[in-house]
């Protein structure tokens, strides 16, 4: 009974906690009778971080506070501008209290203003320039590898949570198509306010709120004062290596308007910077390489690759460049614009380098290979693009000619285990038409893409040994290409059908002739010429289900159909006609439980049953030790891909991070290894089934933090796989595991100080054997000395755990000093390769190891420069 | 001992520089300090004793979610409890207009640019008095191409609902995040009890402290502070004898202009030769903060 009436008691107890509480009284002003009205009235808990109620003052100054809560106490607090805040602690019941306000000075919080790092709107994220540069971001790509949530490859591509960029904008107009790196390149970071991202872009007006896209784009917002005006930068350097002149010259010039843009630039340096890259063009068409890993960061593609940063691998060559290019886009009317784009690049490149390389490493057969490279390459590339496009409300029409022609020379003289010389000549020209037509036709939108090509490629190949052996392949290969596809999508609710029919033929034509006086190639000389022609039908029915808005999921699984027939004549050892059905079935599921936080799940299947690759006997060197048979593309006959990734983005936390774990299992037709022939290792492609099975899992988190105006981008990758491997005229199976941490971390704990370091620590473990590592941490540091003069430095500090060459070292690198004599001037003086250093890498190729000691030969360069904005 | 005493001598040296960090070239424009930049007399209807600036982004056309309009407004706080909401440069908006005329009628490649800037449109010539003329109401004053409105309605009750532990520091001011509701849109909003005025920016009040953030659900509004100052300053009002009227019938007022506004435009005659971009303003979007 006692305890029935306790349960009772204590009932009562916890419905009194849990009751309505009424707080009321009156306001006055202390020292007066006369009523305060508009006070807030807050109840919280002690620390205010959670208000149980709030209220104000009416004209009499009588509040009435109302809440519910569990605990015992609560604090309240009066609060009005222009008077001091009274708190008071209450017990939680009803009660009345009167408080006397006294007036105090109003004092707002002295508020730095400042624009804030990120912000988010809408879909659209923006970046600000002027807080995540660092002093020596001379160009607005450098700023762009530092925003959080952005990667850019080495060739330049940039990423946006993982995924490639759809379009690349400046003030919203698309100039330069996918050779956004002459752009990014080439603006001076002074004329960016901002870098933005538009999510979930879709660039066609007609598929707007019809058909969504989870692509990115990003668009440079410039400064208002360097648009409607030709604007523009130059930088002009001369100075002295050990035994040449040495001179550089960088020219921007810029015009953007609302009818149009126009960018000019002029490049030239023999100052060891290629400019090769800035020209590659990164649309989606050409990185089909990376699109099949897609979501995957690009620190994961080569995990096991220990390359250094990149200061290390700059002022390496002994270079001639010369870029020149023309871009202009026109807006005709609202819809319409026309652009121009051309090119011509003549750039001669040497490089050379000692190596130590010890193939298969850890391996009871090892072959330690020295050598001494001394590599030169000759490319001359003129490239010209007429595009016009139509971006209307109902239909959407792009247009696009290319003429492309490449003549390229490369010479490579090699010294030490091996003796040999070897000379490319490798031109092409192309002429390619794209077209890329949406139209809409009723309730919905039809699209038509069309390329069509035709390319040549004379190539010249010539291996000479110590002895004068020597190896001559001629190859003339020619290729007419057309493809066409048409796509219907259906939409009704939340639900999207999409049928895809798509017809592709090529016809290949290739002479060749291999001759020479190697014995170990004697059986392959002869002349090797066949005909080609293939022909693809292909179905694609794709299916979508999306309520995704800020939150929400989607659902979608595509079903690609394609029947393929080649025919051949010529040198065909196999049978001259054969056909397959290729299937590549994928699923994707995606969860948005909140706007920030992204889950995604995607599983792919292809199967290509048919072993069609060794349709050619033909024989191609693609380098003195790479000799390769058949076709030139692994052909992968089953593959299943599944990938799990959880993108995390907080523009308000300026907060990006990203979670990808990859597992891949493909079964193909051709093994990879080394072999020797005669005293020689070479690099060969074995025809032989070949299981592959690989997991990946990357953790990428970037922050910017107000302590020491930081910016942290800290990465994690493993990497383990099991695969088939070729070696030394043997099969066998292999696991191999690798990780990497890599930190970035920007920041400025003086005002005169900067500092940016790049750490990175990379392993390889191999089955039953050590694992081994590799360290680097390379430091940026720029000391501003006074308002006016600035001197930067580098420098890195390495460790290597693999005998025999273990060691522990600190390099200097690289040091400026720059006067910044004005607004728009700028005095640099350059000193590079203070320091000469090693550089080394390990590899893994294909489950074998081969670990590279090389001394790369850099130049001490002393340059002076001058910077002027116009 | 000598190399020591330089290298305190350094750290200490630093100290004073290590203060500075963390300030940037600042890009928003500095508010003038009073508002008849154009010599015109307004009626003053009271001081501020703050002053809080706000970008604003809205997104003009649902179908283009990534195009936003970007502009400043400041919410003037009088000690009265007198709020007034408006544009920072709607005062100059008149004489920008008025320059693009030539002999009275404006230039057919100056059309769209008028239209786009044309007053009415959205919130850009609004102002939001709160408190005002009496405690708990709000005076809203806008204008549609030549006729200038106004109306008077009860402080909106957005059912606020304050999210526990949601914190956020904006102007170094700790934050908390409330969610409301108003008029067809849920409002994500961020005050801070450190300025304890219920108010913020347009028609955002009722929490127990000053909204410094704002955001709609949907992602096509927002509102953030970028400055607080404490001054001194006239408020004033730029309309003088606006025709009365409803909130519910200003907003259809306001629909049919925006998106038949043209015509209203041709028959005013002030503009003429319409005909090029007549079709292309026809269709323009319309996208309200009300909804009803």
């Amino acid at each position: 009974m006692k305890k029935l009436l306790f349960t009772l008691l204590f009932l009562c107890g916890t419905l009194t906690s849990w009751a309505q509480v009424s707080i009321q009284g009156r306001i006055t002003q202390k020292g007066e009778s006369s009523a305060v009205a508009d006070v807030v009235v807050t109840a919280t808990d002690k620390k205010g971080a959670r208000v149980y109620g709030y209220g104000f003052s009416d004209d009499q100054g009588k509040y009435n506070l109302t809440f519910k809560m569990t605990g015992d106490t609560v604090y309240v607090a009066y609060k009005l501008m222009g008077y001091k805040t009274v708190q008071r602690t209450f017990r939680n019941v009803s009660q009345t209290a009167d408080i006397q306000l006294e007036p105090d000075a109003i004092k707002l919080k002295e508020v730095i203003v400042r624009q804030p790092k990120i912000e988010a709107y809408g879909d659209t994220i923006s970046y600000n320039v002027n807080a995540i540069k660092q002093e020596g971001d001379d160009h607005i790509i450098d700023v762009i590898k530092r925003l959080p949530g952005i990667e850019v490859s080495a060739a330049g591509t940039i990423r946006y949570m993982g995924k490639n960029i759809s379009k690349f904008y400046i003030e919203g107009m698309d100039m330069l198509d996918g050779r956004y790196s002459i752009a990014t390149n080439s603006i001076p970071t002074d004329m960016v306010q901002n870098v933005q991202v538009l999510e979930n872009h879709q660039d066609k007006r007609v598929l707007k709120g019809k058909v969504s896209t989870d692509r990115a784009a990003m668009n440079i917002k410039l400064k208002k004062d360097v648009k409607l005006k030709p604007v523009g930068k130059a930088t002009l350097g001369a100075g002295a290596s050990t035994d040449e002149l040495k001179g550089m010259a960088d020219i921007v010039g810029l015009m953007v308007s609302d009818k149009g843009q126009r960018m000019l630039t002029l490049k030239a340096n023999n100052t060891g910077q290629l400019l090769q890259n800035e020209t590659m063009d990164l649309s989606e068409s050409l990185s089909s390489i990376t699109a099949e890993l897609e979501g995957t960061p690009s620190s994961l593609l080569t995990p096991t690759l220990g390359t250094a940063p990149q200061a290390v691998e700059d002022y390496t060559h002994f270079n001639t460049s010369f870029l020149g290019t023309y871009n202009r886009l026109l807006k005709l009317g609202d819809v319409d614009q026309l652009k121009f784009n051309l090119f011509y690049r003549d750039e001669k490149d040497n490089t050379q380098h000692e190596s130590n390389t010890i193939y298969g490493v850890n391996e009871d057969n090892q072959l330690v290979v020295s050598r001494i490279h001394d590599l030169t390459q000759h490319g001359k590339q003129g490239n010209a693009q007429i595009d016009f496009t139509r971006n209307a409300e109902n239909r959407y029409l792009d247009e696009k000619l290319t003429l492309d022609g490449f003549w390229n020379t490369s010479r490579t003289d090699l010294s030490g285990t091996d003796v040999f010389h070897e000379k490319f000549h490798t031109p092409y020209a192309k002429v390619e038409n794209k077209v890329d037509y949406t139209w809409s036709a009723g309730k919905t939108n039809y699209t038509y893409k069309s390329l069509i090509g035709y390319q040549r490629q004379p190539e010249d190949a010539v291996f000479t040994e110590a002895d004068g052996a020597y190896l001559n392949q001629d190859r003339n290969r020619e290729r007419f290409y057309i493809t066409n596809e048409l796509s219907q999508p259906l939409g009704w609710g939340y639900h999207l059908l999409t049928l895809n029919y798509g017809a592709t033929m090529g016809l290949d034509k290739q002479e060749s002739e291999l001759k020479g006086s190697m014995n170990r190639y004697e059986d392959m000389a002869g002349r090797y010429d066949w005909h080609g022609n293939r022909y693809e039908l292909s179905f694609t029915p794709s299916y979508s289900f999306s309520n995704m808005d800020s939150k929400g999921f989607s659902f979608s699984a595509s079903v690609p159909l394609s029947g393929i027939w080649f025919k051949y004549s010529g040198h065909i050892p196999a049978k001259e006609k054969f056909s397959y059905i290729s299937l590549k079935p994928s699923v994707s599921f995606s969860w948005r439980p909140v706007r920030r936080l992204l889950l995604s799940l995607r599983g792919n299947y292809s199967r290509a049953p048919q072993n069609w690759e060794r349709y050619s006997s033909a024989f191609y060197l693609t380098n003195s030790t790479n000799l390769q048979q058949g076709a030139q593309d692994l052909n992968v006959n089953e593959r299943k891909q599944g990938t799990f990734s959880v993108d995390y983005r907080n523009p308000y936390l300026e907060l990006f991070s990203r979670l990808s774990l990859i597992y891949i299992h493909q079964k193909s037709n051709l093994l990879s290894g080394y072999d020797f022939l005669g005293t020689t290792l070479v690099h060969v492609y074995f025809p032989k089934d070949n299981t592959r099975e690989q997991f990946m899992g990357t953790l990428n988190v970037n922050k910017l933090f107000n302590f020491w105006r930081s910016n942290v981008n800290l990465t994690l990758g493993y990497n383990k796989y099991g695969i088939d491997y070729y070696q030394a005229g043997k099969v066998g199976h292999r696991s191999v595991e690798g990780g990497n941490v890599m930190l970035h971390w920007d920041m400025k704990p003086l005002a005169w100080l900067g500092v940016s370091l790049n750490g990175m620590s990379v392993f390889s473990h191999i089955r039953t054997r050590n694992t081994i590592w590799l360290h680097r941490l390379q430091g940026t540091f720029s000391f501003n000395l006074s308002k006016k003069f600035v001197v930067m430095t580098d420098a890195e500090l390495s460790m290597n755990q693999l005998e025999p060459s273990h060691y522990k070292r600190f390099t200097l690198l690289n040091m400026t000093a720059r006067y910044k004599a004005g607004k728009n001037l700028n005095l640099d003086l350059d000193c590079y390769n203070l320091t000469n250093s090693h550089q080394y890498v390990l590899r893994t190729l294909d489950g074998v190891n081969q670990y590279d000691d090389i001394y790369l030969l850099r130049p001490r360069q002393i340059l002076l420069k001058v910077s002027f904005s116009y | 001992m000598l190399r020591l005493l330089n290298i305190i001598l350094l750290v200490v040296a630093s100290l004073p520089l290590y203060a500075q960090y963390g300030t940037y070239p600042i890009e928003y424009p500095n508010l003038p300090d009073t508002f008849f930049l154009d010599g015109r007399f307004r009626d003053t209807l009271d001081f501020s004793i703050m002053r809080v600036q706000y970008k604003r982004r809205a997104m003009p056309d649902t179908l283009a979610r990534d195009n936003f309009s970007t502009s400043t407004y400041a919410l003037h706080i009088a000690k009265s409890g007198k709020s007034l909401f408006s544009k920072i440069d709607a005062f100059l908006m008149d004489s920008a207009y008025a320059s693009r005329e030539v002999n009275g009628k404006i230039r057919i490649k100056e059309q769209k640019a008028a239209w786009e800037s044309m007053p009415g449109k959205d919130e850009a010539s609004s102002e939001v008095w709160k408190n005002h003329p009496d405690k708990r109401k709000i005076t809203y004053l806008n204008r549609t191409f030549m006729d200038h409105w106004v109306y008077t309605q009860e402080f909106p009750d957005f059912q606020w609902e304050i999210v526990p532990d949601s914190t956020q520091t904006i102007l170094e001011h700790p934050c908390m995040m409330a969610v409301g509701n108003y008029a067809g849109r849920t409002w994500k909003v961020w005050f801070t009890m450190e300025i304890p005025v219920s108010d913020g920016p347009w028609k955002l009040c009722g929490l127990p402290g000053l909204i410094l953030k704002a955001e709609d659900a949907r992602g096509e509004f927002f509102y953030t502070a970028i400055r607080i100052q404490q001054i001194t300053a006239p408020m004033p009002t730029n309309y003088k004898e606006p025709l009365k009227t409803t909130r519910e019938r200003f907003l259809k007022v306001r629909e049919n202009y925006v998106v038949n506004g043209i015509n209203q435009i041709i028959s005013s005659g002030v503009v003429t030769n319409m005909t090029r971009t007549q079709s292309a303003m026809n269709m323009r979007p319309y996208n309200p903060m009300e909804f009803y």
